[in-house]
């Protein structure tokens, strides 16, 4: 898996990023995951509401 | 100022993409932003420390906390590096730039930008290689930040959008870092 790289510079003393990031192929499966986990979620939040805690009584 | 520049795959060649927690929390929302702007977004995508920790916090439902969970260990983003060294310079990064946004925008009151996105702004200071995608522009302000590319959606309510593809600029920091070397001192 692709990772960044970061070396220190021995010059300064400080960590510099050394790495060329390149694209990489995103499998459609994985996006279809992620909505299915969006879709998921809102149905959650349909049925419980975002914060279903009770108000205080004061 | 008008940005019609729309994002392209050139503005994102070898570049890491970070995604800001505003960004992550629409798409995570909306599930055909989410497709249609994933596959527009296409490349080196990562989140890094401080956005997962915002994006995870003061959820209530565990069920929530769960998906949101599941959402960010996708392999459509990649993991990035943390290491204290790092983080200290990051650190760093991120008070000096806070330093800077004072001086340019509002005589040295404290800033409105949060903490997480100083330490994000360091990240990107850090990172040569990277933009950021955000729905907050005025978080990585123009004082040092490039605005690569815009595109807009439609929310719920109706109402256009903006998302961002910001980029940190040496030059200007340079500039800025100069300015504020020359501030006259009271005494």
């Amino acid at each position: 898996m692709a990772k960044t790289t970061v070396c220190r510079d021995s010059r300064t003393g400080r960590f510099v990023d050394t790495s060329s990031p390149t694209p990489r192929k995103t499998h459609s499966a994985s996006i279809e995951r992620l909505v299915e986990i969006v879709k998921e979620s809102n149905a959650i939040i349909e049925r419980h509401g975002n914060d279903p805690r009770p108000p205080h009584n004061s | 100022m008008i940005l019609a520049h729309p994002i392209t795959p050139e503005d994102l060649k070898g570049q890491y993409i970070f995604f800001d927690s505003d960004f992550l929390g629409i798409i995570f929302s909306d599930p055909e932003l989410l497709k249609e702007s994933i596959t527009l977004i296409d490349g080196f995508r990562v989140i890094d420390g401080f956005t997962r920790l915002e994006f995870l916090r003061d959820v209530w439902l565990p069920e929530i906390r769960e998906k949101k969970e599941e959402f960010l260990s996708s392999d459509i983003f990649c993991p990035i590096m943390e290491h204290q060294e790092l983080f200290k310079q990051i650190k760093e990064n991120a008070l000096e730039l806070s330093r800077l946004y004072a001086h340019e925008n509002n005589g040295g009151k404290k800033g409105s930008v949060s903490t997480v996105d100083l330490l994000l702004a360091g990240t990107l200071m850090f990172y040569p290689n990277s933009v950021l995608v955000t729905g907050n522009k005025k978080d990585f302000p123009s004082c040092i930040f490039d605005t690569k590319g815009v595109f807009n959606f439609e929310q719920g309510d109706g109402n256009m959008r903006a998302i961002s593809l910001v980029k940190f600029n040496q030059d200007k920091f340079e500039t800025r870092k100069a300015a504020y070397a020359n501030v006259p001192t009271r005494r």
